[in-house]
């Protein structure tokens, strides 16, 4: 035998032992990684000694108090929930008419629709930002509201269509073949089978889609002129231009609506879906 | 919702009568579902990237004289082919990282850990924070006298401040990429039969051995859709470059974000757009062309291959 | 009038006829099963009745009325289907209420329907649970009370019971005669599976690849199976092949390489002329054996040939043996004796009135191992 195999040959009985102890590791690693950020920022929303100074010298909760009396930031909150809340009505709505065609119609374009709904995942935010300026305000002329909720429909229908489709796919519809079989025409048994069956799917959709256009920046920033800054622009202009140690504050308010958006998501269907492609 | 009353019984006929219309009308019936969200897709998504091919061959304006000149003066500007070289290795740079720390991740969760759903739910939590937000914690960390540099010091080590360099910006799109690219990878990895690699190491591959050839071959295409899902849109990015990345890491994104927002030259952002999607393009059909599914649900995972 | 009249129906799917030209009736109170190996056609058949197919041709009358046409929520008929379809967001209650809720009967009198059914399949006390809570027996009640309750002029039935263990299976088999009794309903079953169909039917209706082999009583099928597929399908047979050297009307002479043997007119297939190849079945439960030193073996008046046994099954009051024929190949044999050892020499016979002889066609031979235990998948088309 020689040196190099016996080499290779004690490296994978080491990698054999160590494995459950090298993966922990990885995991702790990489967990910490991504949550030690969110906790600074938890962390220095109550740090007294101003914008930036690590560590702080005392615990304060005089920013959250600034905040809440701070009316351009508030505007800011109200207007990304005006245009967050009809955007996601729209592409729920949307996404589930594409899951449902998708899921029981055979017709030509089929797969274009399926690439047309995933696409705007793939196509760098910046593009899709540039192309939507061009032609919602260069060329259509839109109302800046309409411009940014549709792009903000644009933005989520890809990722609510990722989590109501599988919920149909998985949906077993010898339910409905039954339902018509003990007297419910298509109408009642859309309402009273397949609907309830779905509906957690289409909820945690719409609270993902939710989140996801509450936290949108790309489009908006392109698309939107100089009217009333959603909460992502502000904090944008912000961290741009002054910082102040309200943005802190802020962060934690995006962390909560998030955290709690995607935990009854979660809870609503399953997370493994999330990993379905 | 028991039998209708006969005040009813008229609007109840009424929908009797559209329902049998649309089931004698199966055509119709497609049509009516799958036709607004197409038109909504074509017309809001798929018509502005035409106009935005279109706006690129104009001359500083839109409806102006047709002309090649975005292109010739992107293309033989060296500052901006440089700036494209400088995305194209800090984007392989960045899939380069998440391929190797994510794929470790995705198999220590799914072959080592019986808290899956835990665990797969703190990864991808943070992705639904604000972009923003999550490079301004990075600021707080990475700054002079930031969060780093102070534990550095309370370990007696030198202060670093990494902010506003290009191991900032690579930390950044790692930290914002990372949960997406798990997906893929997680999803390649669970639809593996584990029978596999027993069956690879009881046939006396070790675990290296058999993670070259079984584990790796047989996830491919999750591997290749995460690393698509972090290469493009780092590609685009600009938020990071600007925020960590300072003046000596600009990436193409930023320029194009210049031409929209303080030097409007719409045409000439629009050329550059289209140079972005012409590679996001090229990507796209390579990594078909390897198997890496991104369309439907003809790809779960790498248990096919 | 007959409850359910089906006549010439016929369903194509693109090129392939999945049921060609059937037709058969089922009286009021009758219990009929449609049996048959996968991709015969029965599931079709069935779910044309049920209305979640429009046959390509043909009628099919329930209580004299055509029903061709009509959607499934407007026939007098409910199925128990093979997955039983329980909604999993309803109660055990609101499943079986929910064809009644359909029809407008008030939420107090469903309730009270509900109870009842529950206690006529077993349940009481179950109404408020969720179907996942239940077992799969249980399930298989709720989904036949689901049915019942509405009090359809005929139940279906999709193989059902194919997803039970054997026990199991079997104890639900009483409990569907014991139902069928009490609630004086009309049930058409369809299975695979010979067993369930043997044991709880009136009549049988044996499908293969589409068409009617036979209509009977369980008994009529036995003993006189109208084919090959019939005899091979119901029951086990041997088969020898043999060719018909002269026949009449009272008789054929059988060469199954033994000399001619006269068989009677009646054990012979319609179809069958002098010189045809010919498969000559017969039951084990007609073969008798006999010591080899004890017997002649030239008679001429019965199939006979001398052997060594392979192997002995103990089947309780019986014995299974296969024996190595020096005529035909391997015969199986289930005599009362269990005298015979394994390599002993042994006399195998049958007499020719035990005998049903069909033409030889290689192609309409069930294959009896694969259709046992495989659902009747490639049936049904999606849409």
């Amino acid at each position: 035998m020689s040196a190099l195999s016996s080499l290779s040959a004690a490296v994978e009985r080491t990698v054999h032992t160590h494995a459950a102890r090298m993966a922990t590791a990885v995991i702790a690693l990489v967990i910490a990684f991504l949550w030690i950020p969110i906790a600074v920022l938890v962390f220095m929303s109550f740090a007294a000694g101003g914008v930036l100074s690590f560590p702080p010298e005392q615990l304060t909760l005089e920013w959250y108090r600034v905040f809440l009396t701070n009316d351009a930031a508030i505007d800011a909150i109200v207007t990304t929930i005006t245009i967050s809340v009809p955007a996601t009505i729209i592409t729920v709505t949307l996404s589930t008419m594409i899951a449902y065609a998708i899921d029981r119609y055979v017709f030509p374009g089929r797969d274009w629709l399926q690439m047309l709904a995933t696409l705007p995942i793939i196509v760098p935010l910046v593009v899709t930002g540039v192309a939507m300026v061009l032609f919602f305000n260069g060329t259509l002329g839109l109302p800046e509201y309409v411009s940014v909720v549709v792009a903000h429909v644009i933005r989520t229908i890809p990722f609510a269509t990722l989590v109501i489709l599988p919920t149909f796919l998985t949906f077993d519809r010898r339910l409905e073949e039954a339902s018509k079989d003990l007297g419910a025409d298509e109408l009642r048994t859309f309402w009273q089978v397949t609907l309830p069956n779905i509906f957690p799917g289409i909820v945690a959709g719409g609270l993902l889609a939710f989140t996801l256009s509450f936290n949108e920046f790309v489009y908006t920033y392109f698309v939107k002129g100089s009217g009333d800054p959603t909460l992502p622009v502000y904090i944008w202009n912000q961290i741009r231009y002054n910082v102040t140690p309200e943005v802190n504050v802020i962060s934690v308010v995006f962390l909560v609506v998030a955290v709690t958006m995607v935990l009854v998501a979660v809870s609503l269907t399953r997370v493994d879906l999330l990993t379905r492609q | 919702m028991a039998g209708r009353s006969d005040a009813g019984s008229a609007i109840g006929d009424r929908i009797d009568a559209i329902t049998a219309y649309f089931r004698s009308r199966p055509r119709l019936r497609t049509l009516v579902v799958a036709g607004p969200p197409y038109a909504v897709l074509v017309l809001f998504f798929a018509i502005p990237l035409l106009v935005m091919l279109v706006v690129s061959f104009q001359t500083s304006e839109i409806g102006g004289p047709w002309t090649l000149s975005n292109y010739t003066n992107f293309l033989t500007s060296e500052t901006y082919l440089t700036v494209v070289w400088q995305t194209l290795v800090i984007s392989l740079q960045v899939t380069a990282i998440i391929a190797v720390v994510g794929y470790a991740l995705a198999y220590s969760i799914v072959r080592f850990s019986r808290r899956t759903t835990l665990l797969l739910l703190l990864v991808i939590l943070p992705f639904w924070t604000s972009y923003i937000i999550r490079m301004y914690a990075w600021i707080n960390i990475l700054q002079s006298d930031g969060v780093l540099d102070s534990t550095l010091n309370l370990f007696g080590l030198p202060a670093v401040g990494l902010l506003y360099s290009q191991p900032a910006v690579l930390i950044g799109f790692t930290y914002v990429w990372l949960p997406l690219a798990i997906l893929p990878f997680y999803a390649s990895l669970t639809n593996l039969d584990p029978d596999l690699i027993e069956a690879s190491k009881d046939l006396g591959a070790g675990p290296i051995r058999t993670f070259t050839s079984v584990t790796l071959p047989m996830t491919k295409n999750g591997v290749i859709t995460g690393l698509i899902l972090t290469f493009i849109p780092t590609f685009g990015s600009f938020i990071t470059p600007r925020l960590l990345g300072g003046t000596n890491n600009i990436m193409i994104g930023m320029v194009i974000e210049n031409q929209f927002k303080s030097a409007f030259n719409w045409p000439f952002g629009a050329a550059i757009g289209m140079v972005i999607s012409v590679v996001v393009v090229a990507l796209l059909i390579l990594a078909t062309r390897f198997g890496g599914g991104l369309f439907g649900q003809r790809s779960q995972g790498g248990a096919e291959a | 009038m007959s409850l359910l009249h089906v006549s010439g129906l016929t369903k194509e799917f693109g090129d392939l006829v999945a049921v060609d030209d059937v037709d058969f009736d089922v009286e009021d109170g009758e219990f009929v099963s449609i049996l048959g190996p996968s991709g015969s056609g029965k599931s079709t058949v069935l779910r044309m009745v049920a209305g979640f197919e429009e046959p390509t041709a043909g009628t099919i009358a329930l209580e004299g009325e055509e029903i061709v046409g009509k959607p499934p929520f407007e026939r007098d008929v409910n199925m128990v289907f093979q997955d039983l379809a329980l909604f999993p967001h309803l109660t055990v209650a609101e499943n079986i209420g929910y064809g009644l809720k359909q029809q407008g009967v008030p939420k107090a009198e469903r309730r009270e329907r509900s109870e009842r059914m529950l206690e006529m399949v077993r349940l009481e006390g179950y109404g408020d649970r969720t179907p996942a809570e239940l077992s799969g027996g249980e399930q298989q009640r709720v989904a036949l009370a689901r049915a019942l309750v509405n009090e359809p002029a005929l139940v279906l039935f999709d193989e059902p019971l194919s997803s039970l263990d054997r026990k199991l299976r079997q104890h639900m088999q009483t409990e569907l005669q014991r139902i069928q009794t009490e609630t004086d309903t009309t049930f058409l079953y369809v299975t695979h599976d010979q067993e369930v169909a043997l044991a709880v039917s009136d009549r049988l209706i044996v499908l293969n690849d589409g068409g009617t082999q036979q209509i009977g009583t369980v008994e009529d099928l036995y003993e006189d199976p109208a084919s090959r597929f019939v005899a091979d399908f119901i029951g086990d047979v041997n088969t020898v092949t043999g060719r018909v050297t002269d026949l009449d009307d009272d008789r054929a002479l059988i060469d199954a390489g033994t000399g001619e043997i006269p068989v009677p007119r009646t054990a012979i297939a319609a179809d069958v002329a002098a010189g045809d190849d010919v498969d000559v079945c017969v039951r084990p439960y007609q073969v008798s054996l006999r010591d080899a030193a004890t017997t002649e073996t030239d008679a001429t008046d019965a199939f006979a040939s001398t052997g060594t046994v392979l192997s002995r099954s103990y089947q309780g009051s019986d014995s299974l043996y296969d024996v190595d024929t020096d005529a035909w190949g391997t015969v199986s044999a289930e005599v009362r004796e269990d005298a015979f050892r394994n390599g002993e020499d042994v006399t195998v016979t049958w007499a020719p009135e035990h005998v049903h002889v069909y033409r030889r066609d290689d192609e309409d031979r069930p294959d009896g191992g694969e259709t046992e235990d495989r659902p009747d998948g490639g049936e049904t088309e999606d849409e």
